[in-house]
């Protein structure tokens, strides 16, 4: 249908700016709780139960459209809008930032859907923690569940195309070509240069992709005291790691797993020397330091300004 | 008692059927018994076709006879039926107890002779070098030209290779010795040598069957002759018995 | 055997010691293939008597049946016959890359012989394929992965038995490799560049990576050029020599059967037409199509 404003002037000009998601979606009040219905939850938290029973095992669900984009967190949010009820504090980070538009929104749609969920930038104020392509530096406790959006669940991808031999690969514990790659990579590069997503073994059984996480927070997920779940919405898998489980990086004897090396170089804003560190190019050329995880940084930040001011 | 003979032949036929020939039959034995005795040099003698060489092959088992019993009475003392053992009871045999020599073995390609010689030896549990050593001093006393030892024995004229075969089949003395027409292809003065080695090696235990185009070569190695004609046993006993009048019949 | 006739036999069967064979590292009874819907004609309706190997009431292909035979350690059992005389199922069968119709095999090294190696989970099959067996494909990208480096494809075999350090993979397979003489210089490169006998040479070298008890070999020299084919086959001459592995070889070259294999089985239309020593099969064959074979060939 083309509509001629000119021609008909009835239609206010108000029609024709950019709508809002609530305009076009009615109030918040006409959605079901945290946007899903019962029955897409219901689906979503059975496949998060028999993911928790076998860690790393990727579960198929029924991934439902979402208000984003697939590729956009859609499963991670997926699991987040299954799992959070009255009472949760939500935290959501897109590469470190409590700030990036993708995370403003998503905080933005459980705030307008889930009443009784309380957002913040905070992680040790969270119950439940989004996030894409990063953990948060702090450890966390056993009463925080971590849900990590994943765009490409299938660790096996890269050396099999098919999803009918991966399954087969994954039900029967066949890794070993997973181990050439490794080899291929150490003796073309000198060593496993996988940058993120780095391949683990979880539980001893199964190889998981980590989502693209870097190797400096593949550590955090061995042993750790929280749930973490991992939503895939394009592929429509779920898998978890539950609290306290082994998840070990596949590495060589002789070419052992290794993270990140940020030694001689600090945060140029909190100066903090023990955190993953994002490069950023200055004008000029020259190469500043910033802590990936923001919030972190802040706290460091207004922590130190606190101890001066009290002195 | 008396030790049972190395070998006991009954009524040994082969029968070819020529599928190719629309099914034409050949026969090349007619029904075959003797025995040979542990220890005895037997020569086998007769017309070509006569159907020698099958009976060597039969009892090698590379033809597989078409009735009869072929008894032989093993190193460990039990008896085993060639004419129907399992392969693998065959091979287990040429391995350790039997051994075939002919002039038309055709040696394994880009195998030096040395090596090739080596190789029962070396089958045997001797050391590589050591059986090359021996190998080596086998061929010097055939008189294979020192070049050739390192040579491939494919490349070999008939004679060469003969005595190729037969240092092959004698570095490793087997207990049960088959020689078809060993000194065929050889000078005199390399027969002399090769039934030499061949008197050695019988004094040395090997019970030894061969067929010999030489009637005078025959009477000189062999205690006993069995006469085979037209696939039928025509005639046995002590070589030296061995009259003027039967060169008629050899080829 | 051919038929023989006990009567005339001087002794009394109960004489002869049973044939005596050392105790087999693989047994097969009773091995079919069919590809195609099946009936309960197609045994008897196909096989080297009808001409063919194609059911005339179902039309199924009876690829193989009513295969049997046994292998004694460090023996060579040659499998010849032409095209789609199913010789190569056979060894499809037995490492496990196609599931048998029917049939039974045992092999000594894997649980002492007493499982049934057609019958077991896929993962005990891969122990088996990782540890007991090397199968050497004449296709190379059957058996190889061209696209990873000729040591990386080595190593794959040791990496599936737990070998996790870098540099004793590469000494492992550099010298696996250069028993194969394929140069350690080469060690690192995609074996697609390789020659078609370099390529053969880094197979063989991937299916004894583990010092299996048993090789298979199918159709290793075909379509190599024949003074590549040579070096091959003395390479695999070589291994016998040295390992004491046992091996099946498939060819339908009896020049290649005749200079490897101790035993051989002739297949013609899915069956075995014939079976035994590889001077008898070659100097008295019994079989009308082991003669045509054997009359047509230049051996």
């Amino acid at each position: 249908m083309v509509i001629d404003q000119q021609r008909d002037p009835q239609i206010p000009r108000s029609a024709f700016r950019a709508p809002r998601l609530s305009a076009l979606a009615g109030a918040p009040e006409a959605y079901n709780y945290a946007f899903l219905d019962e029955v897409s939850k219901r689906e979503i938290r059975r496949a998060l139960l028999k993911a928790v029973a076998i860690p790393g095992y990727q579960v198929p669900f029924g991934a439902r459209e979402m208000p984003i984009a697939r590729g956009w967190g859609s499963g991670g949010l997926q699991v987040t809008l299954a799992t959070l009820g009255p009472g949760d504090t939500l935290k959501v980070i897109d590469q470190g930032t409590d700030a990036g538009v993708n995370a403003v929104n998503i905080r933005r749609l459980v705030e307008r859907t889930a009443p009784g969920v309380a957002t913040t930038y905070s992680t040790a104020e969270a119950t439940i923690i989004q996030s894409r392509h990063r953990f948060p530096e702090e450890s966390l406790r056993a009463d925080q569940i971590m849900v990590l959006q994943v765009p490409l669940p299938e660790p096996l991808r890269m050396v099999e195309p098919r999803e009918s031999v991966t399954r087969q690969l994954h039900a029967e514990a066949d890794y070993t070509r997973v181990w050439v790659h490794l080899y291929e990579d150490v003796i073309t590069n000198g060593e496993i240069s996988r940058a993120s997503g780095y391949p683990v073994m979880v539980n001893g059984r199964y190889i998981m992709s980590p989502s693209p996480i870097p190797r400096w927070d593949i550590d955090k997920l061995h042993q750790s005291a929280s749930l973490t779940l991992l939503g895939a919405g394009r592929e429509k898998r779920i898998y978890a790691v539950p609290p306290h489980t082994n998840v070990v990086p596949l590495d060589f004897e002789d070419y052992p797993f290794r993270v990140e090396d940020f030694s001689g170089k600090r945060c140029a804003r909190c100066g903090a020397t023990d955190t993953y560190l994002d490069e950023i190019i200055v004008n000029g050329g020259g190469r500043l330091y910033a802590c990936s995880d923001t919030a972190h940084c802040d706290e460091r930040v207004s922590a130190e300004r606190e101890t001066r001011n009290a002195e | 008692m008396t030790a049972p003979p190395l070998l006991t032949v009954t009524d040994l036929r082969k029968e070819f059927v020529l599928h190719v020939l629309g099914g034409k039959r050949v026969v090349a034995l007619r029904g075959l018994s003797f025995a040979i005795e542990r220890g005895a040099f037997v020569g086998v003698l007769g017309p070509s076709g006569g159907g020698k060489s099958s009976l060597l092959k039969c009892l090698y088992r590379t033809y597989l006879p078409t009735g009869g019993t072929i008894c032989y009475n093993g190193a460990d003392g039990a008896a085993l039926d060639l004419a129907r053992a399992d392969d693998d009871a065959i091979l287990a045999l040429r391995g350790a107890e039997i051994g075939y020599v002919s002039q038309f073995l055709r040696p394994a390609p880009r195998v030096t002779a040395i090596d090739l010689v080596a190789r029962p030896l070396i089958g045997r549990g001797t050391g590589r070098d050591e059986a090359r050593d021996w190998a080596a001093t086998l061929l010097r006393r055939l008189s294979l030209p020192e070049d050739l030892l390192d040579g491939y024995p494919v490349l070999f004229s008939g004679g060469e290779q003969q005595r190729v075969n037969i240092a092959r089949a004698l570095i490793a003395p087997p207990r049960l010795l088959l020689l078809d027409e060993p000194t065929s292809a050889l000078d005199a003065t390399n027969q002399e040598t090769v039934l030499g080695l061949l008197r050695e090696t019988h004094a040395a235990g090997t019970t030894i069957i061969g067929t010999f185009h030489d009637l005078a070569v025959l009477r000189r190695l062999a205690d006993r002759y069995l006469h085979i004609r037209d696939g039928r046993l025509a005639g046995e006993g002590l070589a030296t018995g061995l009259t003027v009048a039967e060169p008629a019949t050899v080829a | 055997m051919p038929p023989t006739d006990a009567t005339n036999g001087q002794l009394p069967r109960s004489a002869f010691r049973v044939p005596r064979s050392p105790d087999a590292l693989l047994k097969v009874e009773g091995l079919a293939k069919r590809y195609g819907r099946g009936c309960d004609r197609c045994y008897e309706l196909t096989g080297p008597e009808h001409g063919t190997n194609e059911c005339p009431n179902c039309g199924t292909l009876v690829a193989c049946a009513e295969i049997g035979f046994a292998l004694a350690p460090g023996q060579t059992l040659g499998i010849v016959g032409e095209s789609g005389s199913g010789k190569s199922t056979v060894l499809a069968c037995l490492y496990g890359d196609t599931a048998p119709a029917a049939g039974r095999a045992y092999l000594r090294s894997f649980e002492d012989g007493r499982r049934d190696i057609f019958d077991i989970a896929p993962g005990e099959r891969r122990t088996l394929r990782n540890f007991q067996m090397g199968i050497v494909y004449q296709h190379p990208h059957k058996g190889l992965n061209l696209r990873i480096s000729a040591g990386g494809n080595v190593a794959e075999r040791l990496m599936a038995t737990e070998w996790r350090r870098v540099a004793d993979i590469r000494e492992r397979a550099g010298s696996l490799l250069g028993r194969m003489e394929v140069p350690p210089s080469r060690m690192d490169d995609l074996p697609a560049f390789f020659s078609g006998g370099m390529q053969q040479r880094v197979q063989i070298a991937k299916a004894l990576a583990n010092g299996p008890s048993l090789l298979l070999l199918d159709e290793l020299t075909t379509g190599l050029d024949v003074s590549v084919q040579a070096g091959v086959l003395d390479l695999i001459r070589e291994i016998q020599a040295a390992s004491g592995i046992a091996m099946i070889i498939v060819s339908h070259d009896l020049g290649v059967i005749r200079l490897l294999a101790e035993r051989t089985i002739v297949m013609k239309d899915g069956r075995i037409a014939e079976a035994g020593l590889t001077d008898q099969i070659l100097e008295d064959p019994q079989h009308p199509y082991t003669q045509l074979l054997v009359s047509s060939a230049n051996v």
